[in-house]
C-alpha cells in the first residue's frame, strides 16, 4: 500500500529526461552549498511511481519522499504536463509543491500549467552561473522562507 | 406532289441537322462541365496541399527553434562551467577562444529566439480577433517607447486612427516594430520626426484586394520618418526574414522586425510596403481591412 505519512519528507525530486541537465543541476546544487538530498527520475511515469512509492521507490531511505518537485515539461513516455495533471488531481499528492523547470517559453505552457495548479514556472537558465543562482534562490525561497505542507 | 416531297425532305434534313448540332452542343456542354468540375477538384486539392504545407512549415520553424535551443543551452552552460572552473589553468589564448565561442553561441540563441518569435507571429486564432481601437494600441506602444523617444529627442505626430478588427498582441507588435525601426534608423544629424497618417479607403483602391472586397473598407496607415532611409532597390527585400541592410557593428539585430510585420499584416489579410530615400527617410505603408470575419 502507499505510505505517505511514514515517509520522511526531505528530498528535492527532479524529473528531467536529459542526463546532461540532471548532472548539471546536481553540480549546481552542490556548488550552491546545498545539503538537501536530490532524487532524480527520467520521465513522468517514474515520477508518479516515485510519489506513489511503487517498486524500488518503496525504499524510503534510498528514495526519501520529496518536499518539492522540479519538473521538466518535455519528457518521453509521460510528459511533465500529464504528470502535473495527475499530481494536482490526486487528493494525496496535490498539496506537494511543483516547480516547472523547462526550456519552453510558450505562453500556452505557462498558462496551462498554472491552470493545473503549478506553484512556480521557471525557464532553464542558459548559463551555468545562472543555474547556480537559480538553485540558490530556489532553496532559499522554497525551503527556507516558505512553509510547505 | 414533288413540292411536298421536297419540303418534307428539307424538313427531315433540317431535323437531322438540328439534332446533330444540338447533340454536339450538348456533348460539348457536358465536356465543359466535366472539365470545370475537374479544375475545381484540382484547385481544392491544391489549396488543401498548400494549407498542409503551410502548417508543416510553421511546425518546422517552431520545432526547429525549440529543439535547437536545447543543445545550444548546453554548449552555453558547459562552456560557462569550463570557464569558471578551469579559469586559472587555461592559457590566455584558450580563454579568449572560449569567449568567442560563447559570444557566437549567444548570437545563435538570439537568431533562434527570433525565428521562434517569427513562427509564433503567424499563429492568430479566431478567438483573438476583436474590435481594436488603434488609438489605444498606438498609445500603448508610444508609452513603451517613451524613454527611447526622449533620448533621440524624437517627435511623433499621430492622426486619429479608426477601430478595426484584429488581434491585439499582433497589431501592437506591428506598431512597436515599425516605430522601433524609425527610432533605430534615425538620422544622427537631425532630431527624429515620425508622422503617422491614417486614411480610410475602399478595397478597390488598395491595389491588392480581390474584386469581391472592392466595396469593403480598409485603413491605410503610413509611418513616415526622417531617418537614414534606404535605397528603394531594397524595398521588397527588407521584409524577408534575417535580411539586413547594415553591418552588425553599425546596427544591431538579426533582421526579423519587418518580417514579423509582414507576417502579421498578411495574416490580417492586409498589405505592407515600403518607400525609402537613402539619407532622407523611410515610409512604411500598412493597409488593413476593417473586418476580419468576412466568411460569417
Amino acid at each position: 500500500m502507499i505510505n505517505f505519512n511514514g515517509a520522511e519528507k526531505k528530498s528535492i525530486l527532479i524529473a528531467d529526461d536529459d542526463a546532461d541537465d540532471r548532472e548539471m543541476l546536481k553540480t549546481a546544487f552542490e556548488e550552491s552549498g546545498s545539503k538537501q538530498q536530490l532524487c532524480f527520475v527520467e520521465n513522468g511515469e517514474e515520477l508518479i511511481q516515485f510519489l506513489r512509492r511503487k517498486g524500488k521507490y518503496a525504499d524510503d531511505l534510498k528514495y526519501p519522499y520529496p518536499r518539492i518537485i522540479l519538473l521538466d515539461l518535455n519528457m518521453p513516455k509521460k510528459d511533465g504536463r500529464e504528470a502535473l495533471r495527475e499530481i494536482k488531481t490526486d487528493k494525496q499528492l496535490k498539496t506537494l509543491p511543483v516547480v516547472i523547470l523547462t526550456t519552453s517559453t510558450e505562453e500556452t505552457d505557462i498558462v496551462n500549467t498554472y491552470e493545473l495548479g503549478v506553484n512556480s514556472y521557471v525557464i532553464k537558465p542558459v548559463t551555468y552561473k545562472g543555474l547556480v543562482e537559480f538553485t540558490r534562490t530556489f532553496q532559499r525561497y522554497w525551503l527556507d522562507i516558505s512553509e510547505l505542507p | 406532289m414533288p413540292v411536298l416531297l421536297i419540303v418534307s425532305l428539307f424538313a427531315i434534313i433540317l431535323g437531322i441537322y438540328s439534332y446533330v448540332v444540338l447533340n454536339k452542343e450538348f456533348r460539348l456542354q457536358l465536356h465543359i462541365e466535366a472539365r470545370m468540375r475537374n479544375y475545381q477538384r484540382e484547385l481544392q486539392d491544391n489549396i488543401a496541399l498548400l494549407n498542409k504545407t503551410n502548417l508543416e512549415l510553421e511546425q518546422f520553424a517552431y520545432v526547429a527553434s525549440h529543439d535547437l535551443q536545447e543543445p545550444l543551452r548546453k554548449i552555453s552552460t558547459f562552456s560557462d562551467r569550463l570557464q569558471l572552473k578551469y579559469k586559472e589553468h587555461l592559457p590566455d589564448e584558450a580563454g579568449q577562444l572560449l569567449e568567442r565561442m560563447v559570444s557566437a553561441v549567444g548570437r545563435m540563441r538570439v537568431l533562434i529566439n527570433d525565428l521562434l518569435q517569427f513562427s509564433r507571429a503567424g499563429r492568430i486564432s479566431p478567438e483573438t480577433i476583436e474590435p481594436l481601437d488603434l488609438n489605444t494600441v498606438m498609445n500603448e506602444v508610444l508609452t513603451d517607447l517613451d524613454v527611447s523617444l526622449q533620448e533621440k529627442g524624437g517627435k511623433v505626430h499621430v492622426d486619429q486612427l479608426p477601430v478595426i478588427e484584429g488581434s491585439h498582441t499582433s497589431i501592437q507588435q506591428l506598431f512597436q516594430n515599425l516605430l522601433s525601426n524609425s527610432l533605430k534608423f534615425s538620422h544622427p544629424a537631425r532630431p527624429l520626426e515620425i508622422n503617422i497618417h491614417s486614411e480610410v479607403i475602399k478595397g478597390k483602391d488598395t491595389g491588392f484586394a480581390k474584386e469581391d472586397k472592392w466595396n469593403e473598407s480598409f485603413v491605410r496607415i503610413t509611418v513616415e520618418d526622417n531617418g537614414i532611409g534606404f535605397d528603394q532597390e531594397y524595398a521588397e527585400r527588407i521584409f524577408l526574414i534575417f535580411q539586413r541592410l547594415h553591418g552588425m557593428s553599425e546596427y544591431q539585430g538579426t533582421g526579423i522586425g519587418l518580417a514579423i510585420c509582414k507576417k502579421i499584416v498578411d495574416t490580417h489579410h492586409g498589405n505592407i510596403s515600403a518607400v525609402g530615400i537613402s539619407g532622407q527617410g523611410a515610409k512604411m505603408i500598412v493597409v488593413l481591412p476593417f473586418k476580419q470575419k468576412w466568411d460569417d
